[in-house]
């Protein structure tokens, strides 16, 4: 890939946690991680539980802050942003426009139902009530949630649906970029499929992903490059506290 | 592309109880664990404090009793007179008048028209000797509306809003249960359109599953309405629900701001921290 078409440039990246309760022991997420991600194309980290794929998703989504390194971003707009160092606004805002992630967990406001949640992102986007539902809805078809659970909370789903329910919310955004990790851990097969066929479709129409997995055949396709993150300089406790 | 100018900017907001003296702000604050000013005794309940809200946004504060974010929702509403700082709206004067500074007339239509205020305790937003639909309506005979009838019928709007079953609106709010005083005051304080609201602890005496609805009841009101909001709360887990930021505030200073899924997964300061994994 050019140089110049990259759409995310990490270079450098590293993060340290700094913990008071420990006697500021210094804790390392991933160090010296670089790769690039083009348009419609897809950066799979790969590498066992605690190899520091988690922490390059946050630094990316700036649920981290990175403690060195940079993360360039070229918005909508072709301007070049740093995603470790932007003003917290302008995170939010590519937030609700271009970047989206999907995290093992779901958190949600109680009593709210499942097409509700899933609409609600393309409600601050400007979308009529109606039509946020109905896009909802055919996220949640194709997802094969039963029709019977679309008005209920997800609160009360199972951990497979609730993880579909997390995927449906970024992809009826159609990202520019999205952050995926484990997308698939609580899925059986059938539906790991369908949800990595919808990912190709998005790759397709040229979302860029970095997705964390930590097993590969449930992928298929879809991954163009792989980061491999093993080995002691990525991730564990560097020491220091008491 | 910029974040453009925001609804609300504060800098510096200082208030201080007491006689006051000059080292006041320098010998208190969250290095020293105190608000007291070990010189003169005044109380610094906030100081420095800076923050901007923009427009349909929810801003959380978040810090343990005593820390001050409700000081600065009062000093904000206009509920207290600040020592120092500034406050600027943009639907006021283009942005460019200090609140704080406005003339006594001015401030109280600032209050009435682009601010609204919940309070933690429903007897300080409500006149329990009013109906519910008096009490929406004494906001509304404020910006000078006389027609009864659209009075009566934008209250039953409001209530209608925010759940609050219209057949009850000719009761005084004194014989509703606490998640629906709560909901009252959410519509009065509605009532003229702010275009932000000021959220004090509202669910904090709530029971879980009532605390739940009008936790949904205020994310649909800024979906909805598009109304900014700065929510003040001890609570992490109602600030993780519902604030896109959030300031976490200690013995009266702002010790950090940020992303509120990043204060909450990787808070910077030590006392941040500590907050976070006091969470249950």
């Amino acid at each position: 890939m050019p140089q110049g078409a990259a759409l995310v440039s990490v270079d450098r990246l590293t993060k340290t946690f700094r913990l008071y309760a420990l006697g500021d022991a210094l804790v390392r997420g991933c160090a010296g991680v670089s790769f690039d991600v083009g348009p419609g194309h897809c950066v799979r980290l790969a590498g066992p539980s605690g190899s520091g794929k988690s922490s390059v998703l946050k630094c990316v989504y700036r649920t981290y802050r990175p403690t060195s390194g940079t993360i360039r971003y070229r918005d909508a707009a072709g301007e070049m942003v740093d995603l470790g160092r932007a003003d917290d606004r302008r995170v939010l805002a590519l937030r609700r426009r271009e970047i989206a992630y999907v995290s093992q967990f779901l958190r949600v406001v109680p009593r709210v139902p499942a097409r509700d949640v899933i609409a609600e992102g393309l409600w601050h986007l400007g979308f009529e009530v109606e039509q946020g539902r109905l896009a909802a809805d055919a996220v949640l078809d194709r997802l094969a949630i039963p029709r019977a659970l679309w008005p209920a909370s997800p609160v009360t789903f199972s951990g497979g649906e609730q993880q579909r329910v997390n995927l449906a919310r970024a992809i009826v955004l159609q990202p520019r970029l999205l952050l995926l990790d484990e997308p698939t851990s609580a899925l059986s097969p059938e539906a790991a499929a369908v949800v990595v066929e919808m990912l190709r479709d998005l790759k397709r129409a040229g979302t860029a992903m970095i997705v964390a997995f930590h097993d590969d055949h449930a992928v298929g396709d879809l991954v163009d490059h792989v980061v491999c993150m093993t080995g002691p300089a990525h991730a564990g406790v560097l020491g220091g506290g008491s | 592309m910029t974040a453009g100018a925001p609804l609300l900017r504060v800098d510096g907001l200082t208030k201080i109880y007491g006689s006051c003296c000059p080292a006041c702000v320098a010998l208190t604050g969250p290095d020293v664990g105190t608000n007291v000013c070990p010189r003169c005794r005044s109380v610094v309940a906030c100081a420095d404090v800076s923050l901007v809200v923009d427009a349909g946004e929810i801003f959380g504060i978040v810090g343990e009793s005593g820390s001050g974010k409700t000081t600065v929702l009062r000093c904000l509403y206009g509920d207290e007179r600040p020592t120092s700082g500034c406050a600027r709206l943009a639907s006021l004067e283009d942005g460019r008048a200090n609140v704080f500074e406005a003339p006594p007339r001015r401030r109280h239509e600032i209050r009435t028209r682009l601010l609204g205020m919940v309070y933690q305790h429903p007897s300080l937003g409500l006149r329990m000797d009013l109906s519910s639909g008096a009490n929406i309506a004494e906001r509304l005979l404020m910006v000078g509306q006389r027609h009864f009838g659209r009075i009566r019928a934008r209250a039953q709007g409001l209530l209608e809003r925010t759940e609050v079953p219209v057949s009850r609106m000719d009761e005084s709010p004194r014989r509703f249960s606490g998640g629906m005083q709560q909901r009252v005051q959410i519509a009065k304080a509605l009532a003229n359109d702010p275009p932000i609201l000021l959220l004090d602890e509202v669910t904090s005496s709530l029971d879980a599953s009532v605390q739940a609805r009008v936790l949904d009841l205020i994310r649909e009101l800024q979906r909805r309405l598009g109304v900014a909001m700065i929510v003040v709360s001890h609570d992490l887990g109602v600030i993780r629900l519902l604030a896109s930021r959030t300031a976490v505030m200690k013995d009266g200073r702002i010790v950090e701001v940020g992303l509120t899924d990043q204060i909450l997964e990787d808070p910077q300061h030590e006392y941040t921290q500590l907050l976070v994994g006091a969470q249950v």
